[in-house]
């Protein structure tokens, strides 16, 4: 017989699953991309979903509780923090100077 | 009027951190926010701070759920670039002029685009902003001026 339990059990076991899988995803975009400017896409988006599926299982797998409250407001941190991180690391290396890798050479970019 | 949103803000946040009604947590967090917030309200709020009438506001809530869709969909279509053996990366930087008056709806554009499928904001120059993309295609939404106008609805209309 399946209690409420397992079924909690098991959601979060997927949901931690799915956000170890897309950290893993993001560190081998973070290896294979060819520049500085693709690999910061793969840090920040994989990263965000992987942050923020590890976190959904946290607070399913807790139950409705105060600490609950502070796993969701920790996604929202992640969320918001993530983004803004990707678009400063991406400005900094935009305003040193550094050219983005491009497949075909001879295009004005 | 700003002390007091400050401090409240401060006061929601040390209530969920605290997560605790007992006396001596409730006057240490009244007294601990009001002092924050009297500072922040001076030295961190902005000049002219963003202000939304409702109808803004109920925009915003329903933009909240699109732009989480939108952070899975570009988490996976990154991994379907990086997990293809061929990885079919050819990027471009495009640029787009916008047309914002508010700083809001400039910060909410730009968090908008790194969210979306393949793009990056990199940098902006009063109102042109650039845009680094994975590939070409995925710079359509911008290069059309959807994104800008979804964003435009929710901060100035």
């Amino acid at each position: 017989m399946i209690s409420a339990v397992d079924i909690r059990n098991a959601v979060t076991v997927v949901l931690a699953a799915v956000g170890a899988l897309f950290f893993l995803i993001g560190t081998i975009g973070l290896v294979r991309l060819p520049d500085f400017y693709a690999r910061t896409h793969a840090a920040t988006k994989c990263d965000t979903v992987g942050a923020g599926s590890l976190l959904l299982a946290l607070a399913v797998f807790n139950g409705v509780d105060v600490s609950t409250l502070k796993i969701i407001a920790l996604a929202g941190l992640v969320l918001l923090s993530s983004p803004t991180i990707g678009h400063a690391l991406a400005r900094a290396a935009h305003r040193t100077g550094v050219a983005p890798w491009q497949a075909r050479k001879g295009r004005t970019s | 009027m700003k002390t007091a949103q400050a401090s409240t803000l401060l006061f929601a946040f040390w209530l969920i951190l605290t997560g605790s009604l007992g006396l001596l947590d409730l006057a240490l967090g009244v007294v601990v926010s009001l002092f924050l917030g009297a500072w922040a309200a001076r030295f961190l709020w902005p000049a002219d701070a963003p202000a939304l009438t409702p109808r803004q506001a109920g925009r915003f809530l329903l933009y909240i759920p699109r732009l989480l869709t939108s952070v899975v969909m570009a988490a996976l279509q990154v991994a379907e670039v990086v997990l293809d053996p061929r990885m079919p990366v050819d990027p471009v930087v495009i640029s787009h002029r916008t047309s914002f008056t508010r700083d809001i709806s400039r910060v909410a554009y730009a968090n908008s685009i790194t969210l979306t499928p393949g793009t990056l904001a990199v940098d902006i120059d009063s109102d042109t902003f650039y845009v680094h993309c994975l590939a070409e295609h995925f710079a359509t939404d911008i290069a059309t001026g959807d994104l800008e106008r979804r964003v435009l609805r929710v901060f100035e209309e």
